[in-house]
């Protein structure tokens, strides 16, 4: 039985045989949407599922490799998604909205973007100024509120700072002393490589091998 | 689902690290403890592959942009995630944040190094928590790993650093290694604990290494100081006969010829150490050390421990003291050479604290000022109660007591005390100077302290004159419930919502907070309770607390000795019964902590134990002694080798 691995594989090595017949065709335009590879028509072509090329090793290096060489590979990840916008409104389409949220991960896709550069600030930034623009929200609203969106039953009349902001100020701020910790932790590492040198290594070195004296 | 932040048990978890991880670190925007929770119940082990995946089902709990954010974030710190699932998957109850540290120190090779050894997690929890994951991983009971990870925990545990110790001999670590294991240590246990890193050897002796690092450190660096002059130049002897003349003739009395002696030695010596004994006059020299280098232009720094001592010793030199944690948060760099680093109450800094010091004494000189007859530091290792007894170091002794402190009778006590023995004493009669000792029941204590309160009141005492100091947890307890509950039936405005103290009454700090002025250890009274800040009197200065703060407070009608260390009053109330940690050094630092009157009670056979008993210091099993025996002994064949060779 084959794994899931192999599986993989294979879906990778058949996607880059189909990019090679592609390349050798000269029909890579096709195939490009907004500078990058489209991978929602390339996946359907391919028979496998969209995720994939996030999931997938070799089909996430396949599809860098052919945003950069099929596509305009300059493009920064902002640009692709504000080319993209100027595409579909040239072509009178929105972008992919659901139940009145930008649909994130499809725009992903549109826009040959991993799902990771979606949460980069500049990407953010541009769909944030066209949702607001178009009266949508930034993707769908998860149906576990945060903590800090939940209003208590019964306010307390003693709590001065609502109990949620003052979590939030203690994790921001054990976060950061973390972080404090960690870099001082590292300063004071290299800067005792620096000071010491090999001197008390040598002087542990030759402690362990002081011979025992005669202890009651 | 509750959140495990306990000492590993080896039982399987309730809450993930994962979702704990996920829930408490702000890159998982958008995703806090409700969201994690459920995240977790829906996907199980599923959690991490589904968010990298942008699983339908994160989107739809979380909402489409938290869920991005989230994989963006995974995909980025997929090492530590690995070994955080890893740790989960093997049931490690380890506290998340420990378990942060590892997986960001270690990265991507952490999980493989805890395969290959599972008791590298004993940096993180308990040899019970570890001992459990090695044995479901599959490690046998006579592995060799076994035994070196019993070495090294016996060494970290209670019966070596636990008790200030910084080494054990191999037999006893061997010894109490067999109780973790179950049965003998193998015969290469001690040896494979130092091989494995667990463990640094000297002679028949084993440490932690990190212990024996910071000893061999301390060692090398106050061996260069104690033959070094300081680096810029000895004062002229001309000039400071004239500097050390001027300073005398401003004092009530003339100097003794061992604290002129210990002046001129801070200018001929790089390192120096001065030894003092309760009346001694280290306050004396230290003025007079203080003036003398500013006026050749060289600027004094004093340091102590604790802030209460820094603020005595402010006081009593005129010059800026600050606390060792200030100190090391403001020293980003090492002191230049103008800079005499003074670190009063030398006695309760430890072996971690002077090694902090050192590693930013620069080109400065060092005086080390203390009394060796006080109790040991609350950390690990001892280092000036040994350089006070080394004949190698600069070092001045003080032990002569000054007529003016000789009315209170207390410095001679203090002195039979050191060595040993205590006189008879009357019983108390009233405010006066001197040294009682009155008979009272463990049963009776607190009535009795009350009443002594009640006549030492009528006399004329304010409330800060005086001071209970106990030696033991349970009595310290007892007589601040019993004044508290005193206190509460005035009805004074009490502390919000925990009502632990009230208006009034007298507490003690127990955080180090730099920013606010405030060191463990600062005493002082609650001076006003409104139900959203607080206003206290510590350590002389205002503060404006929060609610929140109350977890920093404790009452402190009575104090133990060691927080009563560096601090004076007026007047001290000590209780004494019998206990197996009453020694010498604690009735003699509770005895000098008193200007005035001691006011010993309890019961006279177990002072009469305790003063027989010998110190504290004096028990530990430390290796610094060794070290510095060490370091001299290679630097005298390095200069007898280079002798040889430049003959050659």
């Amino acid at each position: 039985m084959t794994s899931n691995i192999e599986k993989g594989r294979e879906t990778a090595r058949r996607a880059e045989n189909w990019a090679a017949e592609i390349e050798e065709s000269g029909r890579t335009d096709e195939f490009v949407r907004a500078g990058a590879l489209n991978r929602s028509l390339v996946a359907e072509r391919l028979d496998f599922s969209r995720s994939a090329w996030q999931t997938n090793p070799g089909l996430k290096a396949l599809a860098a490799r052919l945003d950069a060489t099929w596509g305009d590979g300059k493009l920064t990840p902002a640009e692709r998604v504000s080319a993209l916008i100027a595409e579909r409104r040239s072509a009178g389409d929105p972008l992919p909205v659901l139940e009145g949220a930008l649909v994130l991960r499809e725009i992903a896709d549109l826009a040959g973007l991993h799902y990771t550069e979606m949460a980069r600030k500049d990407v953010r930034a541009v769909l944030s100024s066209y949702a607001e623009k178009h009266g949508v929200a930034m993707g769908s609203a998860g149906t576990v509120a945060l903590e800090e969106d939940i209003t208590p039953s019964s306010p307390d009349p003693t709590e001065m700072v609502p109990a949620s902001r003052l979590r939030e100020a203690q994790l921001r701020l054990s976060k950061a002393e973390r972080r404090l910790a960690e870099l001082r932790a590292e300063n004071a590492k290299l800067r005792a490589q620096l000071m010491r040198g090999d001197e008390v290594a040598e002087l542990i070195a030759m402690g362990a091998r002081v011979s025992p004296k005669g202890r009651s | 689902m509750k959140q495990v932040d306990l000492v590993a048990t080896g039982l399987p978890s309730e809450t993930s690290l994962l979702a704990t991880y996920i829930a408490s670190d702000r890159t998982f925007r958008g995703i806090g403890p409700r969201r994690a929770a459920a995240l977790a119940e829906a996907l199980g082990d599923d959690l991490q592959a589904a968010i990298l995946a942008l699983d339908k089902r994160v989107i739809e709990i979380v909402g489409e942009e938290p869920a991005i954010e989230a994989a963006a974030a995974m995909e980025a710190r997929q090492s530590e995630v690995a070994l955080l699932s890893w740790l989960d998957d093997i049931g490690a109850q380890i506290p998340t944040a420990n378990a942060i540290r590892l997986a960001r120190a270690w990265g991507p090779q952490g999980i493989e190094a805890v395969r290959q050894n599972p008791y590298l997690l004993l940096s993180v929890t308990s040899w019970k928590a570890v001992d459990a994951i090695a044995r479901s991983l599959g490690i046998d009971d006579s592995d060799t790993r076994r035994d070196a990870a019993a070495v090294e925990a016996v060494l970290t545990g209670d019966a070596c650093l636990g008790v200030g110790s910084t080494r054990l001999t191999v037999q006893r670590v061997l010894c109490a290694a067999a109780h973790l294991l179950g049965r003998p240590a193998a015969a290469g246990a001690a040896q494979a604990a130092v091989a494995s890193g667990g463990a640094a050897r000297f002679a028949d002796t084993l440490q932690p290494p990190g212990t024996a690092h910071m000893e061999a450190e301390c060692a090398l660096k106050l061996t260069r100081l104690s033959s070094a002059r300081p680096v810029l130049g000895v004062t002229p002897s001309a000039t400071l006969n004239t500097l050390l003349a001027a300073y005398e003739a401003g004092q009530p009395f003339p100097l003794t010829k061992a604290q002129r002696e210990a002046v001129r030695m801070s200018h001929r010596h790089r390192l120096m150490v001065l030894a003092g004994y309760a009346g001694s006059g280290k306050t004396t020299v230290l003025r007079g050390v203080c003036e003398t280098m500013e006026a050749v232009g060289r600027r004094p720094l004093i340091v102590t421990l604790s802030g209460r001592a820094a603020k005595r010793a402010a006081e009593a030199t005129s010059r800026r003291a600050i606390t060792v944690t200030r100190f090391l948060l403001e020293a980003d760099r090492p002191l230049s050479a103008n800079t005499a680093l003074i670190a009063d109450e030398a006695s309760m800094l430890g072996l971690v604290e002077l090694w902090r010091i050192l590693r930013r004494i620069g080109d400065a000189s060092l005086l080390l000022c203390g009394d060796p007859a006080q109790l040991p530091p609350v950390t690990p290792g001892i280092v000036f109660h040994q350089l006070a007894t080394d004949h190698e170091v600069a070092r001045v002794i003080l032990d002569r007591v000054h007529r003016q402190d000789e009315t209170t009778g207390i410095p001679a006590l203090a002195e039979g005390v050191r060595n040993g023995t205590l006189k008879t004493l009357s019983t108390f009669e009233g405010a006066q100077s001197g040294v009682t000792f009155t008979p009272c029941e463990k049963n009776k204590l607190t009535a009795a302290i009350h009443a002594i309160g009640r006549v030492l009141a009528e006399s004329g005492m304010g409330r800060d004159d005086v001071q209970i100091i106990a030696p033991t947890n349970r009595d310290i307890a007892a007589i601040n419930g019993y004044f508290h509950r005193l206190a509460m039936q005035r009805r004074p405005v009490a502390w919000p919502r925990t009502a632990h103290v009230a208006e009034g009454e007298p507490v003690i700090w127990t955080r180090n907070d730099a920013d606010r002025g405030l060191t463990n250890g600062s005493m002082g009274r609650i001076l006003r309770v409104r139900s959203d800040s607080i206003t206290a009197n510590l350590d002389g200065n205002v503060h404006e607390l929060a609610p929140i703060d109350g977890s920093f407070l404790q009452l402190a009608y009575a104090v133990s000795v060691h927080k009563a260390q560096g601090s004076q009053w007026q007047r001290v109330i000590v209780p004494v019964f019998a206990s197996r940690i009453l020694d010498r050094s604690m009735i003699y630092t509770a005895l000098t902590r008193a200007q005035e009157q001691v006011i010993f009670l309890g019961d006279r056979r177990a002072l009469d134990v305790a003063v027989r008993r010998p110190p504290a210091a004096e028990r530990r099993e430390v290796g610094f002694g060794d070290w510095l025996t060490l370091t001299r002994a290679k630097s005298d064949n390095g200069q007898r080798d280079n002798r040889i060779a430049a003959q050659l």
